[in-house]
């Protein structure tokens, strides 16, 4: 650090997973304890990120804790190990389980195989435990921003010299010109319309899902409060939840999330009990 | 000649004749040495336009009308702009005089900058408070309020102008200045005020990447990243407002110190960061703490640190405040703070969607 310098914090970029999932482009550390910034389809230039999601799957062991937190277009996978810097993140990521919502800002270290392929993990700063409106809120506000940088990607794109002020002069922020900039430069021709179908989906799915949450607790008092011996049946739940205003895709989605998280297993075919 | 109402592009010659309606002075220092520059505005009766003089002789003041050959005309922070350097001639006419039409650029209220000091502005004024004050023996009033607009809030001060509450107008003329971080404008009798109709303007919400300036009356929200250890309750000089450690304010001794409740966090939006302070009236609406009814022992701080921390760390927020320019960069003073609900959801998505198309 230069002198006289007031070291800034690196702010925490919001990207969705399938974003880093593409991403094939590592910027060059001359620093080995450095961790490189990763360079994304998008143009973000991300060292730390932030996100909102559901963890699927948690695994702890005595050395690390592994989880795989799903935002509305994908996973990121995270690990927290039993060093000192981040033992207290592995305990905060040990008391939470499967289908715990979170918020999770973290590093991102990469690492590429002998074969090419490129993974990337994040190393958790700080979990907080998230609600369903935290999930819709970062759900909106990234997928915002990453239409925002793929309008501005289409713009470079359209110029024989992409220039940032070009840009900013058709009203993108300094952040976003830049990132398109990045975006053309280290993925030239690349074809972004499966990453941008995904994004444009990410609000009407985390919508889904907090639909499906809503009726996860309706649907478990119809199972628990059902008489039959024999496990209540899937025609009942359905007429019932359906008398709740509830439609039948968000039933079977609830069915399955709340199987999932084993609150609920099918006792024989179409019949399901509560644990 | 050329008339100032005739400049619509750059233009590397020109002649103008003009009437020097501002002129200031500034120094510089480059790799060829120190120098003065002069700048300000000019203008005809045709209109205004801001210049920059690199060479000017130290004769002409202002109101004094002048014959400027050969300058040129390039766009400066995007307005176009008068030069006059060294193969510029500026020719004195003592005789003569000039009616000038003052032409202002209008802003909104979140792009006022002191780059342009003198601007028309179009908004609501409210919130007026008249005061007597004396100056070289004279009396006057001024009346201090607010102006807003669908862009933000900034204060507002009139000199022996009298300004009408809650009065929708186009004022040509505001004179910008920055005090203390914040912008403020103001009014004096060679200012114009003019009733206009429009909407009533809703508070604007904002990305934290579109702050620019110090203005108030303006809406941000996102996740608190980072909650600073030293928030919750404390004790506070009444004369300076500093934070007190011990029993007394080292500056101010006799002051008995006061209670107060405040935070400062880090909030994030995906677009950028920014350092937020709330004090005890935005907290006890958020956190429901009362500073009137906490006792400040160990055990009571210790408490109301860790309600801090589980009502901010980690969580969505909207505030209602104040963007504040400090050494430090921009910050942003919350009045309200509030949790992220369906309806703050709802009105961020219409943001959002209104951006992207």
């Amino acid at each position: 650090m230069i002198p006289g310098e007031t070291r800034r914090r690196e702010p925490s970029m919001w990207i969705f997973s399938r974003e880093l999932k593409e991403t094939t482009f590592v910027e060059e550390s001359t620093d080995e304890r450095v961790r490189p910034f990763v360079i994304t389809p998008l143009g973000t230039r991300v060292k730390r990120i932030l996100f909102v999601g559901n963890i699927t799957s948690i695994s702890s062991e005595e050395s690390n804790t592994k989880a795989v937190i799903s935002d509305a277009v994908g996973s990121f996978y995270v690990n927290a190990s039993n060093r000192e810097f981040s033992i207290l993140q592995k305990e905060k990521l040990d008391s939470y389980s499967q289908g715990n919502l979170v918020t999770v800002m973290g590093r991102v270290s990469s690492l590429r195989t002998e074969q090419g392929g490129l993974y990337f993990t994040i190393f958790p700063e700080k979990i907080y435990e998230a609600d369903e409106n935290t999930r819709l809120f970062w759900t909106i506000m990234t997928s915002s921003s990453a239409e925002r940088k793929i309008m501005a990607i289409k713009e470079a794109s359209k110029l024989e010299k992409p220039e940032a002020l070009s840009l900013v002069k058709l009203g993108y922020t300094r952040e976003e010109a830049e990132c398109a900039l990045r975006s053309v430069k280290h993925y030239p021709g690349a074809d972004l319309a499966p990453l941008i179908d995904a994004i444009s989906g990410s609000t009407a799915s985390a919508r889904v899902s907090e639909t499906v949450n809503n009726a996860k607790e309706q649907l478990l008092a119809v199972i628990r409060t059902s008489e039959d011996p024999k496990g209540c049946r899937y025609e009942d739940i359905l007429s019932a939840m359906e008398g709740q205003g509830v439609e039948r895709q968000t039933v079977d989605e609830a069915l399955n999330l709340l199987g999932t998280e084993g609150e609920v297993y099918e006792v024989s075919l179409k019949r399901f009990r509560a644990i | 000649m050329t008339k100032i109402a005739e400049i619509k592009e750059e233009s590397p010659s020109l002649n103008l004749t003009v009437k020097i309606v501002t002129v200031r002075e500034r120094e510089y220092e480059n790799d060829k040495g120190k120098g003065t520059y002069y700048f300000g505005i000019i203008g005809d009766e045709t209109g205004t336009i801001p210049f920059t003089a690199w060479v000017f002789p130290p004769t002409v003041r202002q109101n004094d009308v002048v014959e400027l050959r050969n300058c040129s005309v390039k766009a400066y922070n995007e307005r176009l702009r008068v030069y006059v350097n060294s193969r510029s001639e500026v020719v004195l006419r003592p005789n003569d005089t000039m009616e000038v039409l003052r032409t202002y650029v209008e802003y909104k209220v979140k792009n006022l900058t002191t780059r342009d000091q003198y601007v028309a502005v179009s908004g609501i004024i409210s919130g007026i408070q008249e005061r007597k004050y004396s100056k070289d023996g004279k009396e006057g009033i001024v009346y201090n309020g607010f102006f807003r607009d669908e862009t933000g809030t900034v204060r507002l001060s009139s000199f022996g102008v009298k300004l009408k509450e809650g009065l929708k107008a186009k004022i040509s003329g505001a004179r910008v200045q920055e005090y203390r971080g914040r912008i403020r404008i103001s009014v004096n009798e060679n200012s114009v005020i003019t009733p206009v109709e429009f909407p009533e303007p809703q508070i604007p919400l904002y990305r934290i990447t579109e702050l620019a300036n110090g203005i108030s009356g303006i809406e941000i929200s996102g996740i608190c990243v980072l909650v600073g250890e030293r928030s919750g309750l404390i004790m506070r000089c009444p004369e300076c407002r500093r934070r007190v450690e011990g029993d007394r304010c080292e500056e101010h001794p006799g002051e008995t110190p006061v209670k107060d409740l405040y935070a400062y966090f880090t909030l994030e939006d995906g677009t950028s960061t920014i350092q937020v302070s709330a004090g005890k009236d935005a907290m006890k609406g958020y956190t429901g703490l009362d500073v009137e009814e906490l006792d400040y022992t160990p055990e009571e701080r210790q408490s109301v640190s860790e309600k801090v921390m589980e009502k901010f760390l980690g969580k969505p927020v909207l505030l209602l405040g104040e963007s504040v320019m400090s050494g430090q960069g921009l910050n942003f003073r919350a009045l309200e703070v509030h949790p992220v609900d369906k309806n703050v959801i709802s009105r961020v998505e219409s943001l959002m969607k209104r951006e992207v198309n």
